[in-house]
């Protein structure tokens, strides 16, 4: 069971909002609770989809349970991210209220867009496979399907995990897998 | 009158005999000395190379580094602990979408915004038995060339350079840049067959906690825990595809989502090194090449299994192992 503060972290890890070592607490904390790895994938798909970004949902293999954790959410508020306690000012109630109704609209944009419009079509998926929407040309592993860059990716870390003592000392193992970016 | 003077030894020939001599030992002496240094600088790459690696395994750290592939530059917090004999790491990504990865006692973690996380569960056994093989330099000095290349000052703190470079274009070469207190590499070059870098990672800040002697040599001559590389040409489809010095070193049998099995054999020189993973066909394989900063892939279907390859090593290699493979229907 996941205490508030725990969720608090992760919720300032999303946002990129935590010092050194209380991202490496939060990422401790993110390994062993599935509910709170379930609440990072939550909050990124959420902030995704308040920012117009496709949500690539067949690379995550989990509509049906997010779908379903954003349905209780939506019904009963229980999995909205906790309100993180930052400078206390008079505009705080008003921000607070512009993002919860940016979330809403969100949501509500995210949950009324029919789940196989936003997978690009998954083996085991319901559903007919719709064309995989426009990808900015730099994806990782330059593959436009997100099934594959995440095949990719678990490939590639099954394999680091066993040679990460030869060539690629350490942290540089995983440099690649955590720092890969294109710049926009 | 000659037999006195031979027998007086005052003449001026017998007063140079223990000049010549004491010359001729000063130069033994200096001869034994300078193959001594020799030796030693010789070694020294060597040993400051096990040297990390020991480092790796015993010194706890945090710290920024940034990585640099190509034009892009990404900046990465980075926590490094040994808990209970065994090291883990958290990495955070600083710069664009929040990536993080652990590296703890049951696998390792991988969060990615646009991805599930995903976890591997920690090699057991011979997977993951190649962390305690030690290098072998006899092995390595027919396709790198270990050199000890000076000193320079990464952040903040004073390093031997120490540079691997590759003799051929079916693998990169390294240059690591050691901290002189702690042994930790700090920077780590990798380079084409030109010795232009491909990927840089470099720490900007480090705090080095916990330090162990990593200096030290281990009780015996080496670790207790090194267990010799158990290098092995392979099956027989495999050996015509394989670039020089590459053998296999780990084959594991793994589960897919779907319960499909998945063949991986584990290939390395010695200090690059790729996996082959063969299957049953499936949606969202890799068919054709990709490219992740220094990793490459390459993947299509060859007879009825799907063939992917990927390691840190240049794109010609595994788009030559892939051309090459030719598996049987049931490799195992």
């Amino acid at each position: 069971m996941s205490t508030e503060q725990q969720r608090q972290r992760i919720s300032a890890l999303v946002d990129g909002e935590l010092g050194r070592f209380e991202a490496a607490a939060a990422i401790n904390d993110l390994t062993r609770s599935p509910e709170l790895a379930a609440s990072w994938e939550r909050w990124h798909l959420i902030g995704r989809a308040l920012r117009g970004e496709p949500n690539t949902l067949a690379a995550r293999a989990t509509a049906a349970r997010v779908r379903a954790a954003a349905d209780a959410q939506h019904l009963s508020g229980r999995g909205r991210r906790p309100p993180r306690s930052r400078r206390p000012g008079a505009w705080q109630p008003i921000g607070g209220a512009i993002a919860a109704g940016l979330m809403v609209v969100g949501l509500a944009l995210f949950l009324t867009k029919p789940v196989s419009q936003q997978q690009g079509g998954i083996h085991g998926f319901a559903g007919t496979p719709a064309p995989l929407p426009a990808q900015p040309v730099a994806e990782r592993w330059q593959q436009a399907d997100p099934v594959v860059r995440a095949r990719l990716d678990r490939l590639l870390v099954n394999h680091q995990e066993q040679v990460a003592g030869l060539g690629s000392p350490g942290v540089a193992a995983y440099a690649a897998v955590i720092g890969y970016e294109r710049l926009p | 009158m000659v037999r006195s003077r031979r027998l007086g030894g005052t003449t001026p020939g017998n007063m140079m005999r223990p000049r010549r001599a004491f010359l001729l030992a000063l130069c033994v002496v200096a001869a034994l000395w300078l193959c001594a240094l020799v030796a030693q600088a010789a070694e020294a790459p060597q040993r400051l190379l096990e040297r990390m690696n020991r480092a790796l395994e015993q010194v706890e750290f945090n710290g920024t580094l940034v990585y640099l592939h190509g034009q892009d530059l990404a900046a990465l917090r980075v926590t490094h602990r040994i808990k209970d004999g065994n090291p883990g790491e958290s990495m955070l990504s600083l710069t664009g979408p929040v990536r993080a990865l652990s590296r703890h006692a049951r696998g390792v973690t991988c969060m990615l915004p646009d991805a599930a996380p995903l976890t591997v569960p920690k090699a057991h056994g011979r997977r993951g038995m190649l962390r305690k093989v030690p290098l072998d330099f006899e092995r390595l000095s027919a396709y790198y060339d270990i050199r000890y290349l000076g000193q320079f000052r990464v952040a903040g703190r004073d390093t031997d350079v120490v540079g691997v470079l590759a003799q051929d274009g079916f693998r990169y070469g390294y240059r690591f840049y050691l901290d002189k207190a702690s042994g930790l590499p700090l920077k780590l070059d990798l380079l084409d067959e030109d010795e232009t870098p491909v990927q840089q990672i470099m720490f900007t800040d480090i705090a080095i906690e916990g330090q162990g002697d990593a200096g030290a040599e281990p009780a015996g001559g080496g670790s207790p825990e090194q267990v010799p590389a158990q290098a092995d040409a392979g099956p027989n489809w495999l050996s015509a595809a394989l670039p020089p010095g590459f053998h296999v070193v780990s084959e594991e049998s793994l589960r897919r989502d779907d319960g499909a099995s998945i063949h991986q054999l584990v290939l390395s020189d010695g200090l690059a090194s790729f996996s082959i993973y063969l299957e049953p066909p499936l949606d969202g394989a890799l068919q054709g090449e990709s490219r992740l900063g220094a990793v490459s892939a390459a993947g299509g279907r060859v007879g009825e299994q799907q063939v992917t390859v990927v390691g840190e090593v240049p794109p010609a290699t595994v788009r030559m192992v892939l051309e090459g493979t030719d598996p049987p229907d049931q490799p195992w």
